[in-house]
């Protein structure tokens, strides 16, 4: 097989930073190769030379035999197509114009419309969405969204398409479905690059991996030798390569928070939550699962106090909390591990002391008569920078310079340090590498062992799986399904089968059939 | 990427202070450039107009005349832009604040002076802040825009004032030009400049020190996070609001027992801007803030001078300030897009 594209020794830096360095990789023609490695360990720098978004500082590419120098308009010329992590995609525009947006057929002075449609709506048949082109991206779901990516590079003539985490937001049913497309496209000899972490779907669909780690490529696997535990060997570096696991599923205590019949309207006034009710008890993990979007971040809010209920009840331990407000819900013991660091986890321009006091600024043990203890403060977060074995930190310097492990470290930190009685962990270990996740998973365990109450949210089934004592199931703000603490011990049941209920499949109704 | 982010750092350490300066700079490049091409000498302007800021005793006391006002109002400013509220109001608040100040002097003219000065003050406060939170509220409760709010505000009081100044018991109806009556408590310059480094001391002192000033600080650095953390917000920037408005009057409170003992038409007229380019010059440090004002107060007080000495006309000093302005606002567009990215 010919090389469709040869990168040859590309090393590109940012400041002192080198984000890729003598980097060869290949591309043959048919082919799926899955680029895999830690966060920020240069796979989406690679691929963005390659999409002509940088320019290398030294290196060379070949496409089918020719060095090229290019941007990003010649390497969609040149039949490179990239899909975003996050789709470029404008929701109040139709299918066909997002398709054809700056590249429309032209009649004149005018758009041709016609001839536009047409063409995109045998693109659509070919991939099976039964869609008219006229419908607005924004009703479309995720999956859908990505296929009109897909689809939009293929309009644009690529013969090389690079997927840049594409799984990450979609159900098992949906990812089989894009594995289908990217076979197909295989087999008519256009070239995929896979950008994933997750390697039990590289393992499945690529023919060839490379696996990067700073900046390097530490080795590129062929077909046969394609094995998952090497591949994450090769990853992190390490021999011990196993996340942790809750092994003491099951043995929890009373109950500590009750949700009861919990309505929740965003503020454009749609349902995000109907009429929810569950409990989590202490020492309990209770995972939410589902697909993003399906209302766990508007239950999170709703919990914490972000964002008020229109129905229904919350209780922690003896005491009603509906109507308190986020500071009084905090300090009756509720924690919050953020789902986002950057915007409600940290002030990343704040230090590490600012961070891990703010909401307790008042208490006696960090102020007194409206003047702060710097001491005392100082004290605190040096006890936790050793407990919680946080690198990096400098007592005046902004937080924002820490990786993201320290920061959710710092998080954690806060949040321990509180004693929650309700602990919410929303998205605990995400973009994190795996010394990071297990440090996180082992805390989670640990607050379990104490008999703190835990609510687990995550995009991750593995990680849900792994660490849930019983489970729910969210699908369009309700609960589609419940797997309990028996059926984790008895293996008995599968991630297929929680990927049905992520569809919206109820339990009953599966059975039934 | 640790490196890289230390390198990150300290650009951000070196052009903190640089980036205000350089504005400055680039300012006085500019009106020199002004000068110099309609024919006057920038260099002589520029001397006379540091001699006539800092040359003399009268001078440096006019200086620090024209700075203090510009200092509170930057502080007005400053500590409503780090609740995301972008305060423009301060004319309306100044003109409000002196009002009721001579609102006080007409309803309650039997008070001695100890009881009446002290009365004097609090109504002005009560009164700017009263007008700076309007916007506010309706901004952080309703999502109107503050600006145009600020803007009309503005309109209406300016208006309001030079209708009372010629209509009604607080005006002085046997000048020609429109004021009012003479405001009998006053406020002596030593005493003057004592209060306001008092409250400079303590401005400084809260905002990095105390339980509020630490609250106020990270609604400034992360509104979403100061939330979820459990402050309340809301509550926070509508009493920060209120202080904006509190500086504006203590600004004009100072003008009017301190300096001039009754209200002109325009006497607040552009000082807004001044206390914003201040505020934008210090970036967050009060120290740089208080350095800003003085040099606006010296481009003020030097201004007289200036035309004594060159034939350089005073209005360069506007021209100055127009482009400290400009430049000053320019190096925060870019240190907000740079965040933004």
């Amino acid at each position: 097989m010919n090389n469709s594209i040869e990168m040859k020794s590309i090393t590109k830096r940012f400041g002192s930073l080198t984000a890729n360095n003598k980097i060869d990789f290949q591309l043959r023609a048919g082919e799926t190769h899955a680029l895999v490695g830690e966060n920020g360990a240069g796979k989406t720098t690679l691929m963005r030379i390659l999409y002509g978004q940088y320019a290398p500082d030294e290196g060379t590419i070949r496409i089918d035999g020719r060095e090229e120098r290019y941007n990003v308009a010649k390497a969609l010329k040149l039949g490179i197509g990239m899909v975003h992590q996050n789709f470029m995609q404008i929701s109040k525009m139709s299918i066909a114009d997002n398709i054809i947006l700056g590249h429309a057929p032209k009649k004149g002075f005018f758009i041709d419309y016609k001839s536009a449609k047409k063409e995109v709506s045998v693109l659509l048949d070919r991939f099976g969405m039964k869609v008219s082109p006229d419908k607005l991206i924004g009703s479309l779901c995720v999956g859908e969204r990505q296929k009109i990516e897909i689809i939009k590079a293929l309009y644009l003539g690529a013969k090389v398409l690079i997927l840049d985490e594409p799984t990450a937001v979609l159900t098992p049913q949906e990812t089989q479905e894009l594995f289908q497309i990217i076979e197909e496209l295989n087999s008519e000899g256009k070239s995929v690059v896979f950008i994933s972490h997750k390697l039990r779907e590289v393992v499945r669909i690529a023919h060839r991996v490379t696996v990067m780690r700073k900046g390097e490529i530490v080795r590129c696997f062929d077909k046969n030798e394609i094995q998952e535990t090497e591949i994450a060997r090769a990853m992190i570096g390490k021999q011990e390569v196993s996340l942790i696991q809750n092994k003491n599923r099951g043995n929890t205590g009373e109950t500590i928070f009750i949700a009861k019949n919990l309505w929740v309207f965003s503020d454009e006034g749609a349902v995000k939550v109907r009429d929810i009710s569950f409990d989590v008890k202490a020492g309990e993990i209770l995972g939410i699962g589902g697909v993003e979007g399906n209302g766990q971040s508007e239950l999170i809010n709703s919990i914490i106090g972000m964002t008020g209920i229109s129905g229904g009840n919350l209780r922690l331990v003896e005491a009603d909390f509906a109507d308190k407000t986020i500071e009084e819900r905090r300090n009756l013991g509720i924690g919050y591990i953020s789902e986002d660091r950057m915007t409600t986890g940290l002030a990343l321009n704040a230090n590490m002391d600012e961070n891990v006091i703010c909401g307790r600024e008042n208490s006696p043990q960090f102020s007194r008569s409206g003047f702060l203890k710097r001491k005392e403060i100082a004290d605190h977060s040096q006890k936790l920078t050793k407990e919680f074995d946080i690198r990096g930190i400098h007592a005046e310097k902004p937080v924002k310079q820490l990786s993201g492990g320290n920061m959710q470290k710092i998080i954690l930190a806060r949040e321990i340090s509180r004693k929650p009685k309700l602990l919410i962990a929303a998205q605990p270990t995400r973009g994190l590498d795996i010394g990071a996740i297990n440090f996180v998973r082992e805390q989670l365990l640990e607050q379990k062992a104490k008999g703190t109450a835990i609510l687990l949210v995550s995009a991750d089934l593995e990680e849900l799986m792994s660490l849930s004592d019983r489970m729910i199931i969210l699908y369009e703000g309700e609960i589609s399904g419940e797997i309990l603490s028996e059926e984790f011990i008895e293996n008995s049941v599968t991630e297929e089968e929680i990927g049905l209920m992520m569809g919206g499949a109820s339990r009953s109704k599966r059975q039934v059939s | 990427m640790r490196e890289h982010a230390m390198k990150l750092m300290n650009r951000d350490v070196l052009m903190k202070p640089l980036n205000p300066l350089a504005a400055i700079a680039t300012a006085f490049l500019a009106a020199g450039l002004v000068v110099w091409i309609t024919g006057g000498e920038p260099i002589e302007a520029y001397i006379a107009l540091i001699q006539g800021a800092f040359g003399s005793e009268s001078g440096l006391m006019n200086t620090i005349r024209y700075t203090l006002p510009i200092v509170m109002l930057g502080f007005s400013f400053s500590i409503c832009d780090r609740c995301g509220y972008f305060n423009i109001g301060q004319e309306g608040q100044m003109y409000a604040a002196a009002l009721m100040i001579a609102g006080v002097q007409v309803w309650f003219s039997d008070l001695p002076a100890v009881a009446m000065l002290p009365l004097m003050i609090l109504s002005a406060i009560a009164a700017g802040g009263i007008i700076c939170l309007v916007p506010a509220i309706l901004k952080f409760l309703f999502g109107v825009n503050e600006i145009i709010i600020a803007m009309l505000v503005n309109y209406i009081i300016v208006l309001l004032t030079n209708y009372l100044l010629m209509y009604s018991s607080i005006a002085d109806t046997d000048k020609t030009s429109p004021m009012s009556i003479t405001i009998l408590p006053s406020i002596s310059r030593p005493v003057l400049i004592i209060l306001a480094l008092m409250i400079i001391t303590a401005y400084a002192l809260c905002l990095r020190s105390s339980a509020p000033g630490y609250r106020l600080r990270m609604v400034g650095f992360n509104p979403h996070f100061a939330k979820a953390s459990g402050i309340d917000t809301i509550k926070l920037i509508l009493i920060v609001s209120f202080l904006g408005g509190a500086f504006s009057a203590l600004s004009a409170s100072g003008e009017i027992l301190g300096e001039y003992h009754r209200i002109y038409t325009g006497f607040a007229a552009n000082l807004g801007f001044y206390g914003m380019t201040a505020a934008l010059i210090g970036s967050q440090s009060t120290l740089g803030l208080v350095l800003g004002a003085l040099i606006l107060g010296a481009l003020q007080s030097g201004s007289v001078s200036l035309s004594v000495m060159t034939d350089v006309p005073s209005e360069l000093v506007l021209v100055v300030q127009g482009f400290v302005m400009l430049f000053a606002t320019i190096s925060i567009l870019q240190r907000w897009t740079r965040q933004s990215v």
